[in-house]
Parts: C-alpha cells; sequence; structure tokens
C-alpha cells in the first residue's frame, strides 16, 4: 500500500514533467516571479539613491517657476511661467513641427514615389537617387547638414536676402507673409464651406457624366466660380501681411520661421519622405498589372488611371506602414533639440537639468510621446478603413 | 501626371549593363559638348574671384591679368598684402589655376570616352551599345519614347536638365575652387578613431585584418556554389576601391595596408570557396569566429590582458561607431527574437509582458532613452556602481532597438504557416525545438530585409550619441569644426562623414540582398 503510493507519486512527478501543461504554468510563474524579483531590485535601488540625493518621487515641481526663457513659441510664454507651462509651450512647438512635417513629407515622399513609375528616364533616376541617397544617411547628419552648411551659408540679417519684401531670409530665419484679417477665422471657415461645396459639385458632375452621358459642362462651370471665389478669398479677404524690413537687418510682421524650425523641417521632410517614396512605391507595385492593362483598355489615360484606379488601391498597402512612418517623424522631431529648436525633448531635458528629476521628467516625456503616437494611429486607423474594400 | 507609364511597374529599359554603357556614353558625349562650350565661355573664374573680399577691395587690381599671369603675381607684395598677408588668396589662385587647365581637359576626355564605348568592339569586343540600340529602336524613337513622350514629358526633361546641370556646375565649383578639404587629410586619424593614441593604432589595424579575413572567408563560404567567384563586376568593385585607397588624399598616406587589407579579402574568399567545396561542414565555425572576433575586438581596442590599458574616453571615430553598432545589433538580436517570440506565445503573462515592453519603448524617442539612460541607469543600480559611459549607451541603443527589431521577426513568424509548427508537433518535437528547429529558420529567412533595415537604422541610430557626448564619427567631427582652424567647414566635413555612413549603409542593404538571393531556396 505504502509502496504503491509512493510509486504512483512517483509516477505523478514523472508525468507532470512530461505534461505540457505544467511545464506552461511553470515558465510563466518563472518569468513572472524573475521580472518582478528585477524590477523590485531595480526599485528599490532607485529608492535608496533618491533617497540618498534627498528627492522624493512626485509631479510637484511642475507648478515651480521655470525660470528658463524659451527662444520661440506659439503659446505666450515667460520665463517665470511654471514647468508645467514650459513643457506645454515644448509640446505645442513639437506639433507644429510635427503636424507641417507630415504633410510636406507625405508630399514629397508620394510625388517621389510616383516618380519612380515614371517614363521618363530622368525622372525615374532622379527619384531612386534621392531615395538611395537619403535613406542611408543619418537624420542627425542631414539635420547638422542643413542648418549649418546651407541655412548657416544665408547672410546675416544685416544684409538679409529680400524677394520683392515677400520672404526675408537671414541666418537668422525667414519671414513669410501671413493672414492677419480679424475675421480670418471666419474666411477659413468659409473657404472650407467651398471646399465641401466643390466636392460635391465634382460628384454631382461624375454622376451626370457616368450615369447620364452628359458633358457635364454646367458643373464643370460651377466648379470653377467655386474656384474663383475661394482663390479671391485666399489672396484677398484673408488679409496677407507680407513682412516689413527693419532698419539694421531683421524684420517684423508676418510669419517668422526660425533658422532652427526650417532645418529641422528640412531635414525631417527629406528624411521621412525618401521612406514614404519606398512605401508609396511598394504598394503602387503591389497593385497588379491587370488593373493598369485594364484601366488602359477602358480608354484612360496613364495619368488617369493611376490618379482612378491603380493609386487607390495601392493605398490598402501604403497606409499601414506610412502609419509607422509619421510615428517615426514624430519622434524623430525631438532631433531638432540638437540644432537647439525649443521642442518637448529639449524643453523636457532643460527641466531635468534644473530640477534633477529624471524618473518624472521621463514618464511626461514617455506618456506625450504616447499620447502623439495614439492620436496619429487614431487618425490613420479612420483614413484605413475609408480605403478599405467595401465589399457587398 | 503623364508622365506616369502605361504599363504597371516595371524595369527601367535601361537596366541591363548594355543599356547602362550607352546611357553612359550618350551622357557622356552630351557633357562633353556642353563642357566644351562651358570651359571656353561661360565659367566665370573672373567673376568668382572678383566676389572675394580681399580682391573686392583692391579696386587697382586688374583680375584678368593675375588669373592670366600666375607666377608674376605671386611676386607682387600688393597681392599678399591684399590677401591679407596668409597663404590662403595665393594657394586659391594656384588652384583656380589649375582647376582651369583641368576643366579645359574634360571635354577631349568625355569625348574620347564616348567614342571609345561608340565603336564596336573596342572595349566590349562584338558590342557596340549605340549599334544594338539603334537596330532596336532607332536612335531618336528610344530618345522619344524616354525623354520626350509628350508635352509634358519635354517640359519635365528639360527643367531637370537645366537644374542638374546648374546645380552640377555649381557643385564643381564649390567643390574645386571655394571648399577647403584641408579638415579631411588633417584630420583623418580623428576621423577613424578618434582620441586613440597614435602608438597603438597598430591594434587597430590588426583588428581590421581580422574582420577582412573573417568577411573574405565568410563571403568564400557563401559563394561556394556560384560558378564564379570574381565577376565583372566585383573586379571592377576591387577596382575602384583599389584605386580610392591610392588617388584619395585622406587615405594615400596608408594605402599599402589598405590594399593589403584588400588582398586579404580577395585570398580569404578564395580560401573560404576552397574550404566550402571540401569541406561543407565548416561553414557553422565561422559564427563562431564571428563571436570570438568581437571579444578579440574588445581586447585590442579596450586593452589589457597585456597591452596598454586605452580608456572608454580615448575611443572614437569610426571605429567607435562600428563597435557601437555591432554591439548593438549583436546584444539586440537574441532580445528581439525572444520578445517576438514572447508577443507571439500562447502564455498569457509573457505575451503581455512583451507587448508592454515593445510598445512602450516604441513610443519613446530613442534620444530619450539613451540621454535618460545616461541619468538613470545608475539610480536603478546599487550605489557607486556606474557602468561605464559607452556601455550605458550600447544598453540604450540595444533595448531600443530590441523593440523595433521584435516586430520585424514578428512579421516573419506571422509568416510562417501554422501548418508548420503542427506537423513539427505530430513528428513529436517539444514547442523549442519545433520554434528552433522548424519555425524560426523560416521566419528569419522571411524577415531578412526588415532586420537588415532594422540593423541599417541601428548604424544611423549611433550618430544620435554624438549628443550623448560621446566622439563618435559625428560627435568626433564636431570637435573638429569646434576647433578655430577649421571654423566653417562645416559642408565639407559633414559630407566626407556623409559618404562614409553612405557607404555603410549601402553596403549593408547590399549584402542583405546577396544573402536573400543565397538564401532564396523557394523558386528554384
Amino acid at each position: 500500500m505504502v509502496s504503491n503510493s509512493s510509486e504512483s507519486k512517483k509516477l505523478n512527478w514523472q508525468q507532470l514533467l512530461r505534461d505540457d501543461r505544467f511545464w506552461k504554468i511553470a515558465f510563466q510563474v518563472i518569468t513572472l516571479a524573475l521580472v518582478i524579483l528585477v524590477l523590485s531590485y531595480f526599485l528599490l535601488n532607485l529608492r535608496a539613491n533618491l533617497a540618498q540625493q534627498g528627492i522624493s518621487f512626485g509631479f510637484g515641481f511642475l507648478s515651480n517657476q521655470a525660470g528658463f526663457s524659451i527662444g520661440e513659441s506659439v503659446l505666450e510664454y515667460r520665463p517665470n511661467d511654471p514647468y508645467g507651462k514650459a513643457l506645454l509651450v515644448g509640446l505645442v512647438n513639437t506639433i507644429t513641427l510635427v503636424i507641417a512635417g507630415i504633410l510636406l513629407a507625405t508630399t514629397a515622399g508620394i510625388s517621389a514615389g510616383v516618380a519612380s513609375f515614371s517614363k521618363n528616364w530622368l525622372v525615374h533616376k532622379i527619384s531612386r537617387a534621392y531615395v538611395g541617397l537619403i535613406r542611408n544617411i543619418p537624420l542627425l547628419l542631414q539635420l547638422f547638414f542643413w542648418y549649418f552648411a546651407v541655412y548657416g551659408l544665408l547672410p546675416r540679417p544685416q544684409d538679409q536676402l529680400n524677394l520683392g519684401n515677400v520672404i526675408i531670409g537671414s541666418n537668422r530665419g525667414v519671414y513669410l507673409p501671413w493672414p492677419t484679417s480679424n475675421g480670418f477665422l471666419a474666411w477659413l471657415a468659409v473657404l472650407a464651406g467651398l471646399a465641401v461645396a466643390a466636392f460635391f459639385v465634382w460628384q454631382w458632375r461624375l454622376k451626370v457624366i457616368v450615369e447620364q452621358g452628359d458633358s457635364g459642362q454646367k458643373q464643370l462651370f460651377g466648379l470653377m466660380a467655386i474656384g474663383l471665389a475661394g482663390l479671391g478669398i485666399f489672396l484677398f479677404a484673408l488679409g496677407w501681411q507680407p513682412p516689413t524690413v527693419q532698419d539694421g537687418g531683421g524684420a517684423t510682421g508676418g510669419l517668422r520661421l526660425s533658422r532652427e524650425y526650417v532645418a529641422a523641417l528640412t531635414a525631417l521632410v527629406f528624411y521621412t519622405g525618401a521612406f514614404i517614396a519606398e512605401i508609396v512605391r511598394a504598394g503602387i507595385q503591389s497593385v497588379s498589372r491587370g488593373q493598369w492593362e485594364a484601366a488602359r483598355s477602358l480608354g484612360l489615360t496613364s495619368g488617369l488611371s493611376m490618379r482612378l484606379v491603380v493609386f487607390p488601391q495601392a493605398l490598402r498597402v501604403i497606409i499601414p506602414p506610412l502609419n509607422s512612418e509619421f510615428m517615426n517623424l514624430a519622434k524623430n522631431s525631438s532631433l531638432a533639440f540638437a540644432v537647439a529648436y525649443p521642442e518637448l525633448y529639449s524643453i523636457a531635458n532643460t527641466t531635468f537639468n534644473q530640477t534633477g528629476r529624471p524618473i518624472e521628467v521621463f514618464l511626461i516625456l514617455m506618456a506625450t510621446y504616447l499620447i502623439i503616437n495614439l492620436m496619429i494611429t487614431l487618425g490613420m486607423n479612420t483614413l484605413n478603413q475609408s480605403v478599405q474594400f467595401k465589399e457587398r | 501626371m503623364s508622365t506616369v507609364s502605361d504599363s504597371p511597374p516595371q524595369q527601367s529599359d535601361f537596366s541591363s549593363l548594355k543599356g547602362r554603357l550607352t546611357v553612359a556614353a550618350v551622357v557622356a558625349f552630351l557633357l562633353g559638348i556642353v563642357s566644351l562650350l562651358e570651359a571656353y565661355r561661360v565659367f566665370p573664374l573672373e567673376d568668382i574671384l572678383l566676389r572675394l573680399p580681399f580682391l573686392a577691395e583692391a579696386p587697382d587690381l586688374d583680375i584678368l591679368s593675375v588669373i592670366r599671369g600666375l607666377p608674376e603675381v605671386v611676386e607682387d607684395s600688393q597681392l599678399v598684402y591684399y590677401a591679407g598677408g596668409r597663404g590662403d588668396g595665393l594657394r586659391l589662385f594656384a588652384i583656380s589655376n589649375a582647376v582651369a587647365g583641368w576643366i579645359r581637359t574634360i571635354p577631349v576626355v568625355l569625348f574620347a570616352i564616348a567614342v571609345l564605348l561608340a565603336v564596336p568592339g573596342w572595349i566590349l569586343p562584338g558590342i557596340s551599345p549605340l549599334e544594338q540600340w539603334r537596330e532596336k529602336q532607332g536612335i531618336i524613337g528610344t530618345l522619344k519614347k524616354n525623354l520626350l513622350g509628350s508635352f509634358f514629358d519635354i517640359g519635365f526633361t528639360v527643367a531637370i536638365l537645366i537644374v542638374s546641370y546648374l546645380a552640377i556646375r555649381s557643385a564643381l565649383f564649390w567643390g574645386f575652387l571655394l571648399a577647403q578639404w584641408a579638415a579631411i587629410p588633417n584630420n583623418i586619424g580623428l576621423f577613424m578613431t578618434g582620441l586613440y593614441p597614435s602608438d597603438e593604432y597598430w591594434r587597430i589595424w590588426i583588428l581590421s585584418g581580422i574582420v577582412c579575413t573573417l568577411a573574405g572567408l565568410s563571403w568564400g563560404l557563401l559563394a561556394r556554389n556560384l560558378p564564379t567567384l570574381f565577376s565583372r563586376n566585383v573586379l571592377i568593385g576591387f577596382g575602384v576601391v583599389c584605386a580610392g585607397f591610392v588617388l584619395f588624399p585622406p587615405t594615400r598616406p596608408s594605402s599599402p595596408t589598405l590594399l593589403l587589407m584588400v588582398a586579404i579579402v580577395a585570398a580569404m574568399a578564395w580560401a573560404g570557396r576552397l574550404i566550402g567545396r571540401r569541406q561543407p561542414g565548416l561553414g557553422k565555425w565561422i559564427t563562431l569566429l564571428w563571436f570570438t572576433s568581437y571579444l578579440v575586438a574588445i581586447w585590442l581596442i579596450g586593452g589589457g590582458l597585456g597591452l596598454v590599458n586605452v580608456s572608454t574616453n580615448d575611443w572614437g571615430g569610426l571605429v567607435l561607431t562600428l563597435l557601437m553598432a555591432v554591439s548593438g545589433i549583436a546584444l539586440c538580436f537574441p532580445i528581439g527574437v525572444a520578445l517576438a517570440l514572447g508577443r507571439r506565445s500562447s502564455l498569457p503573462v509573457v505575451k503581455w509582458l512583451s507587448v508592454a515592453y515593445i510598445e512602450l519603448i516604441r513610443g519613446v524617442p530613442l534620444i530619450a532613452i539613451l540621454f535618460m539612460g545616461q541619468v538613470m541607469i545608475p539610480l536603478f543600480l546599487p550605489e557607486g556602481m556606474r557602468p561605464d559611459r559607452v556601455l550605458r549607451a550600447v544598453i540604450g541603443l540595444t533595448f531600443f532597438s530590441a523593440a523595433y527589431l521584435a516586430e520585424n521577426v514578428r512579421a516573419g513568424l506571422q509568416s510562417v504557416p501554422r501548418g508548420q509548427q503542427e506537423a513539427a508537433a505530430s513528428l513529436g518535437l517539444n514547442t523549442p525545438l519545433s520554434l528552433s528547429l522548424i519555425v524560426l529558420p523560416q521566419a528569419l529567412k522571411t524577415a531578412i530585409p526588415a532586420i537588415v533595415g532594422q540593423f541599417i537604422s541601428l548604424f544611423q541610430d549611433t550618430t544620435l550619441l554624438s549628443i550623448v557626448g560621446l566622439a563618435e564619427l559625428l560627435g568626433i567631427s564636431r570637435s573638429i569644426l569646434a576647433n578655430p582652424t577649421y571654423l566653417g567647414r562645416y559642408a565639407e566635413v559633414y559630407l566626407f562623414i556623409g559618404i562614409l555612413y553612405w557607404f555603410f549603409c549601402y553596403a549593408m542593404s547590399l549584402g542583405s540582398r546577396r544573402i536573400e538571393e543565397l538564401l532564396n531556396t523557394d523558386h528554384r
């Protein structure tokens, strides 16, 4: 009896050791234990180290006076504002860089990607050379190149470049015309309304052409009228204010883009644009050959078959990797710190240097970039849903 | 939009060697004509010289006579006075004169090349690219099809030709007249090894010898089944590299050693092929050799065990960049694969831990991780324990890249059909065995392009270490630029290191394509 029970116990152990389920659970328990062990070891060390430095964990420092000045900001900011405000200013600066970067990089990338299919040998080769060159050189190096070697060549403010009082540039920055009309936002809303109207008229025109075999000329005139109205509002109602030259260099009025911002934007756009071009190229290549041939045999010109048949299908393949490319752009915007553009990371770094709180600052940074990336993903997912196959 | 081709994505008409040669001939011919016109008429040497500040202040100086009569003018004390007493101005005159002469030879050379390529059997036996071209479509037809297809195409072509012509012209002008390249040959030691003591350079040379040996052996082993090892393209590549080492001023002083390195690669490739054919089993040992060589590299660079110690503060330049990249790649690979397997695992704890790690790391910019890593790693360790800053940088780089690599490997894992694992299980393999013998090899093979892409971006990411204060290639360049002697020579220095980075990244992607081809067993 006794021997029997011990034998079955032994057998159980052997069975247990051979049992896949046991190992699955055991492996998880061991992993969890190890992770907890390592983490608690690190955290205990952290507590001891912080206690020794006399710092206690907490985000109270955010309401302390920052005391440093920020070179440029969209928001109003003074050095006696709290750290929280300074970080917010940095965040807004980052967002202006990221949004402009995404728009321009997408434009550049799609142009280069489509250009790589050009029948024109020169256009094709230039597109390939751009991608092959830019993708293989580190972004930071490109940033330094633009900042020091290109924009650094611009003249001093005393003898700044002046393109017909519209664009004024020196090595301190670029001044561009900027709308200043009081009803700026209202006019912008009108413009948006016109765009929506134009979209519907366009749809109407397509419908008329396709379903009734009409020439759609009436609608075309409507579109032209809307376009003219929009152009008129854009040119005259927004109150574009060109920069005015100051004596002894510099300018006032208009929009001032600092050299740091322009350099960071250029580098980001060129770099990300090359990656987007590759994504677009792969996407277009993924559309089957038959689609091209079918479009061409229907009598569409090559440009139209690209625009109406191939590109919409390619978008399905393009958008998911595009999302991660935009996220990369958002994260890479932190490199602007290296040319002293006061974006989020740069402010966070100053905050950490002044307060000596690496953990808190890092957590804030992590959370903020996570939120930015989530926003991008959210937007791209919405876009993605709109281009997916709509099957009956 | 009219530039978009009618047919679906396709190779350019110029993908073949013949096609390329033809294009080269035409381009050379056109360039020849253009530079013939340029050299005698437009190239405004005088104009540029007038713009130099010290000459603009010299009203009574006849620039034309200065250029045409250099020897006499050099004697002219007035000019030395205007040049601020420095040698720069005079040197510039000498160079501009030399360049003016050189430019005048360009058309002749280009014309000669064009003729050589156009006449059948002169360069390539029996092939006349131009003839073949004409037979196929007629020159005008091809030109028209490729460059002048439609109204827009003509516009594009003309615009691009004009812009690139102007760009090339001003680039040549800048490169030969205005740029001061002295910053590069004078600091070549700094660029390559940073502040590494020059008495110990031999250690770096031995290291490069070892790397060359292993690279050659691996190449030979991998290419053992190819009919020819030294194909025409490879030979051309060797020729270009050797010529570069001999002609390029910064590398000229050490060109014998560099040529020896090239010879080692070639010899070892040959030997590796021989060994690979006789004893195919030996291929596995090469991986082990690479691992050993990594440890040897650390020992050679850092010293100890009989060698003089070199502090990590003195590590720098290209050597540090490569060391960081290799360390990052070697360390992040196993972590990345483990994370990818973890994320695909059916075990919830393992899965969610992997997901949390990957997503958190991927959410933060690398610069934040590196900078904070420098500060925070000591905080997480017991008091007084402070890893070396190179080590801290490697840790940051590795943890960052591992998260991205995990995603690439995951994509590879997803591409392996479920049936593979089921088949492995039904053969009686347990999970670790079926993963390591069946699933991972297939997954990694699919993921090679993405993985190499990640390695390339890791290599590029090492530049961020310059912000953290390491003197890697970009960091040492910034210190060189901070030297008053080379003040404002940004374009020259950044172009130089840009070419270096480009070379390594391009080599990696080329290598990945080759490995893909060699491993491609699917479509036989």
